[in-house]
């Protein structure tokens, strides 16, 4: 809802807004249908509890804008939000991807995000070979011929971000606005935290998936791998699995070799988590 | 040596404290092969009076009810037949010898259709300065804004035969409108030399018709863009502050631009513009403006030492900022 009204309250373009509802309680359809059936800007889509990727894809299809801004139910956007891309679109000469900045809410802290140091301008696919930094914040051109939709498998689930980014971005150029303009909730529940065992394995799917779909060269592949399991390693070790994360993390310096961020890791597992945060409380 | 034809048109309206000065400036230049015109809109001072005085003087006077200031020009235009024609408002002075040399420049530069030099700001108690236009980025700049003073330009009598009259719809910027029409089908050329004095008023007055300028130059930027923004980039991108003027008139356009160029021309009409908005004191129109600057070019915005004015905008309030002029003058 909040977010819903954050979109409202700007007083940009010529917009839509398509809500997918994917597959609420009746309870809440009915307060949805309430509060913006009426709103001529809004189109409410309903479909069965799929996933985030296929309910992204069905917004897609149902929209009319010459570009598309995904925005996932918990963020919020600032009033500038769609006039600084809008804006930013027609000085870049119409690119095929675009993104500004965010900041993240944890609690009542805001806290910059990964993209805070990086400079306005284009980039590509090697900007998710560590991950994705963007989350979802992301608006594409929607005539593009090139563009590529979400995976809707639900095995991939939590990972199709990061894999329509690398997918999409091997062939196209992504431009970065140095401007932040949305405020993403970044609560301990929030889905990436629950179960870590299950975050690795669908890492590790993903990671085949991206080898088979996205042309990498070999370079490329590798340092994806050695992200794959480094990410896994701090995965393993905030679940307290310090076998395995010593594990994924040798795999990760057998491939990269040895980097400063890997010691770090090694010295907290070797130490231990529970240990770490006995001090830091 | 022969020296060319020259005409001077002075537009006249309820200004005869000035128009004397005006009037034996022209007279005192001595030029030998002068048309000289005074056009008056039917002033109800002692204007007739001092225009019939220097009767003898004149080629063709005329006082009768008109349309505004472009209109008498274009009145004036009409009945000079000099090969070099300008203009000469009616509180601005010509300094010696200005036309003699301006014929010697427009001798020496047979390809340049419009020649300007420097002016020297008098009035209002301030101390005179010279003024000339600045060389960075002059040709392209002279798409953005007036970057010299009109009293100290002269144009071959060619422009007006192809390029038609003033636009009488504008009535402050219409020599822009001429510059613009100019500079995209002719040659100019800078000049070094003083021909003018051009009269600084009350502040009061001025600031009561700056916010005329800037609506007549946005209205002839629009104009512009229209003309050469195919891809409507820059159309759009002045929509987004408000600032477009829709029309369908166009300019004729001997040349094109990249689109370097054209991120210039751009960047220094939003630069002239938001001068005009803070010295009007207008914050949120202003800031408006500095976003797309900065949103077009942060490094232009930083080149052009637009700093100042921006945390003025931001930290200020308006009558602080009017305060702070007043102790300051």
């Amino acid at each position: 809802m909040d977010t819903i009204n954050s979109i409202l309250s700007g007083h940009e373009p010529d917009f839509e807004i398509i809500i997918v509802d994917d597959g609420s309680t009746d309870s809440f359809n009915k307060m949805m249908n309430e509060k913006f059936l009426s709103n001529p800007k809004i189109k409410i889509i309903r479909q069965e509890n799929k996933e985030r990727g296929a309910a992204r894809n069905n917004g897609f299809k149902n929209s009319t804008g010459d570009y598309v801004v995904f925005f996932d139910s918990d963020d919020i956007m600032h009033p500038d939000h769609l006039e600084v891309l809008q804006r930013k679109i027609i000085i870049e000469n119409y690119p095929d991807f675009i993104a500004t900045k965010f900041v993240l809410q944890r609690k009542n802290k805001i806290i910059p995000s990964d993209l805070a140091k990086l400079h306005e301008g284009y980039y590509d696919y090697r900007l998710f070979l560590n991950g994705n930094p963007l989350a979802c914040n992301i608006c594409v051109k929607r005539t593009n011929p090139k563009l590529k939709l979400f995976e809707e498998d639900r095995k991939y689930a939590i990972k199709e971000d990061w894999m329509f980014m690398l997918q999409n971005l091997v062939s196209n150029k992504l431009f970065l606005v140095d401007k932040v303009t949305v405020t993403m909730n970044d609560h301990e529940n929030r889905s990436m935290r629950s179960d870590q065992k299950q975050i690795i394995e669908k890492t590790f799917l993903a990671f085949e998936w991206i080898k088979k779909n996205v042309a990498l060269n070999s370079h490329d592949l590798k340092s994806l791998l050695a992200h794959v399991n480094y990410f896994s390693a701090i995965h393993s070790y905030i679940d307290f699995k310090r076998v395995n994360a010593l594990r994924y993390l040798w795999n990760a310096i057998r491939i990269k070799g040895l980097k400063k961020k890997y010691l770090v890791l090694a010295a907290k597992i070797i130490i231990g988590k529970k240990f770490i945060s006995k001090i830091a409380s | 040596m022969s020296l060319p034809k020259i005409s001077i048109i002075t537009p006249s309206f309820n200004q005869g404290k000035f128009l004397e000065e005006t009037i034996q400036s022209v007279i005192s230049q001595d030029y030998p092969n002068l048309e000289y015109i005074v056009i008056d809109g039917g002033s109800a001072d002692n204007s007739v009076e001092v225009i019939k005085k220097y009767e003898s003087h004149l080629h063709f006077w005329t006082s009768e009810k008109d349309r505004g200031q472009s209109h008498a020009i274009n009145k004036g235009f009409q009945k000079a037949s000099g090969e070099i024609i300008s203009w000469l408002n009616s509180d601005d002075l010509y300094l010696k010898d200005a036309l003699v040399n301006a014929a010697g420049v427009f001798k020496k530069n047979p390809e340049a259709a419009l020649i300007h030099g420097k002016t020297i700001l008098f009035g209002n108690k301030k101390k005179e300065t010279e003024k000339g236009a600045e060389d960075f980025d002059l040709q392209l700049r002279y798409f953005s804004m007036m970057p010299y003073a009109q009293p100290s330009s002269f144009f071959r009598r060619k422009v007006l035969d192809e390029q038609g009259l003033l636009d009488e719809t504008l009535h402050f910027g219409m020599d822009y409108d001429l510059l613009i029409r100019i500079a995209l089908n002719y040659k100019i050329e800078k000049t070094e030399l003083l021909f003018s004095k051009y009269r600084l008023h009350e502040e009061s007055k001025t600031m009561s018709q700056l916010e005329d300028f800037a609506v007549d130059w946005a209205k002839i930027f629009s104009k512009f863009l229209r003309t050469i923004d195919k891809e409507k980039k820059w159309i759009k991108l002045l929509e987004s502050i408000n600032f477009y003027r829709e029309g369908n008139d166009t300019y004729r356009a001997s040349r094109v631009f990249e689109e370097k160029e054209m991120k210039i021309i751009f960047l220094y009409f939003l630069e002239y513009q938001l001068h005009i908005y803070y010295d009007m004191l207008d914050f949120p129109v202003a800031n408006k403006i500095i976003m797309l600057m900065k949103d077009i070019d942060k490094s232009f915005f930083k080149e052009r030492n637009l700093g100042a004015i921006d945390r003025r905008v931001k930290n200020l309030n308006p009558f602080i900022v009017r305060f702070l002029r007043k102790i300051s003058r």
